[in-house]
């Protein structure tokens, strides 16, 4: 999968499950998650739940801070990293 | 007694016993003691002193913990701010309660000294530790933190004086600072001690906010037992597997939560996949009610004792119920209980009378706990009346029914919709708005019905934003509707029953009746 399908998964995902599927004209790669109140605490919880049922990709603690959720495309670069450092890390 | 106090003596008695500790962050008694004098000499010489407030913007840490017994040891009473909160409400807490000094993580220093040029900021750092930290241009001296233990700082404050503001949402729309005195806390603290039976060898969870009255118990009944406290650092509350590996790491032997917390750890973190951790034997809960499903898989995974509290931030804990096997029969959530913590509780009537087995009425509280007032209001005399109506029991114990006002309880934090509606209607688009709470639990939603101005609606991620730039993150919106006039009743009044459908059983149903009730005013369905 590449990091654009991966993004538009994600916005899908946010959409269905955190916006009730009905903004979708203005929800984007860029949109401010945790600044405009799209993501919180338990919302960002259940993202990473589906990110590693989905992906099989585990978010280490250390990298749940602000910047990694600011918006869709800091989510998508976070997947796709930690899903290299874990691949790194079996070949190893 | 004060509340600093308890730090001060275990830390006398037994200074090498662990204390607090966050992530990778330890404290023992004595260092725990040692920084908070050396972060009290700071906050002094920056003029704060006995009456004054100390607000404390952010995340969990050990420094936050030395920096609110620092505040107490002076005097004077701390205010907490989650390190989530938008700047715009903390700039509204600190013009409400002006506080001496702001008190910060680093990174936020910046944003914060240019909002409030007026105020003394400085950075938590490693509050008290090293000569660095939790300095000020204006300090001259430096915090003495490897030398010799001096005298505790210790003001000579009364008891019946402020020790801290938890600031919750109001029905006035503005956020109120419950003020609560030592006195208070430690009625409650040493009630949970002794119910609990804390002790040296304990671990105490810390899962609430700071902001939250819930983490009131872990802290302080840990440090009046000599027990460790172990906070849960912001970045594992993200996520339910970490929270379930926290209680396990940690070995914790009491945990409060509120139950969204033990709902997602136990739906999304496995936490029954594996036995109970050995040494847990209390599991509390307390800030919503608890779906009886959830307690009844509780109660077949771990022996540990099953708690409910209850009390509004105004009268900390002054009810609880141990769960008992034929609450765990019933359909519906654990009974509230009795009355605890030295409080009288009783059910008031809508005659005044006091309510019988059998009958319904506001529960009312009276003694130890009840707070001193709001800040910058009258001080409170007498019965406190909670707005939350109650069933009498023929055992006596209280079942909670719901409330007379507009509060709704959102993961445990109590909301006012009218708070959340000043925020939307201060939108230049909005004319109209009436918000409604659908589902219940780790369900609960907020939903926005907006009649917005002529020229069009505006974006709903939009007023999303509106919100999230003054409100705490668990009070913005989850839905805008937009609506072309709100239900209203004979006399004008926003029909909030027609918004807002009783809480049945199964979220999506009373969302979707509550959608139903709206969307015949909009005269076609989406």
């Amino acid at each position: 999968m590449n990091t654009g399908e991966l993004e538009t998964e994600l916005l899908g995902y946010i959409r269905s499950e955190f916006l009730f599927g009905d903004e979708d004209e203005e929800l984007d790669t860029t949109t401010p998650l945790l600044e405009w109140g799209i993501l919180d605490s338990l919302r960002t919880a259940l993202l990473l739940g589906h990110v590693r049922e989905r992906y099989g990709v585990n978010i280490s603690p250390a990298k749940v801070q602000a910047d990694n959720f600011r918006d869709v495309r800091a989510i998508a670069g976070l997947v796709r990293a930690e899903s290299a450092t874990a691949a790194a890390g079996e070949h190893s | 007694m004060r509340l600093h106090e308890l730090v001060i003596g275990t830390a006398a008695r037994d200074p090498d016993r662990l204390a607090v500790t966050c992530g990778a962050d330890a404290l023992t008694y004595g260092e725990l003691d040692r920084r908070a004098s050396a972060f009290a000499s700071v906050l002094a010489q920056l003029g704060v002193g006995r009456g004054d407030r100390v607000l404390l913007w952010s995340d969990k840490s050990v420094h936050v913990v030395v920096a609110m017994q620092a505040v107490l040891r002076l005097g004077a009473a701390y205010v907490p701010a989650d390190g989530t909160a938008p700047l715009r409400r903390v700039t509204a807490l600190a013009a409400d309660c002006s506080p001496r000094v702001v008190c910060t993580d680093d990174g936020r220093l910046g944003a914060i000294d240019r909002e409030l040029p007026t105020t003394r900021v400085i950075g938590l750092g490693g509050a008290g530790t090293h000569p660095d930290a939790g300095t000020h241009p204006d300090v001259g001296g430096r915090p003495d933190a490897g030398g010799p233990a001096a005298e505790p700082v210790a003001a000579a404050v009364h008891p019946d004086e402020l020790a801290y503001i938890l600031y919750t949402s109001g029905s006035t729309g503005a956020p109120k600072g419950v003020c609560i005195s030592h006195r208070n806390a430690l009625a409650f603290v040493r009630w949970a001690m002794e119910e609990l039976a804390v002790g040296p060898a304990d671990r105490l969870a810390n899962h609430a906010p700071l902001v939250f009255d819930l983490s009131v118990m872990d802290l302080y009944a840990a440090f009046a037992a000599g027990a460790s406290v172990h906070l849960l650092p912001a970045e594992l509350a993200y996520s339910p597997s970490e929270l379930v590996r926290f209680l396990r790491a940690q070995r914790i032997t009491v945990w409060y939560s509120v139950p969204s917390a033990l709902v997602l750890m136990m739906r999304h973190g496995g936490l029954l996949d594996e036995p109970p951790p050995p040494g847990l034997r209390a599991v509390c809960f307390a800030g919503e009610p608890f779906p009886i499903a959830g307690v009844r898989a509780l109660a077949e995974w771990t022996g540990a004792r099953l708690l409910n509290l209850y009390g509004p931030t105004e009268t900390n804990v002054c009810t609880f119920r141990e769960v008992t096997a034929s609450d765990l029969e019933r359909d519906r959530p654990a009974p509230i209980g009795r009355q605890c913590s030295g409080d009288t509780v009783w059910a008031r009537r809508a005659d005044g009378g006091s309510a019988a087995p059998g009958q319904e009425g506001e529960l009312v509280v009276e003694g130890p706990t009840v707070l001193m007032g709001y800040w910058g209001g009258a001080p409170h005399s007498g019965p406190y009346r909670t707005g939350d109506i109650v069933r009498v029991l023929d055992d006596g114990a209280f079942d909670y029914i719901g409330r007379r006002d507009q509060t709704v309880k959102v993961r445990g934090h109590r909301i006012g919709l009218e708070e959340v509606e000043a925020a939307i209607a201060a939108h230049p688009e909005v004319a109209d708005v009436a918000v409604a709470l659908t589902g219940d639990g780790i369900d609960a939603r907020l939903v926005a019905f907006v009649v917005s101005v002529d020229g069009g609606p505006p974006g709903r991620l939009a007023l999303k934003a509106h919100c999230a730039a003054t409100l705490p993150s668990y009070a913005v919106v989850d839905r805008v509707r937009f609506v072309h006039e709100l239900p209203r009743t004979g006399n004008g009044k926003v029909d909030r029953r027609a918004l807002q459908q009783p809480v049945a059983p199964g979220g999506n149903q009373s969302r979707n009746a509550a959608d139903t009730a709206v969307l015949a005013r909009e005269g076609s369905p989406e």
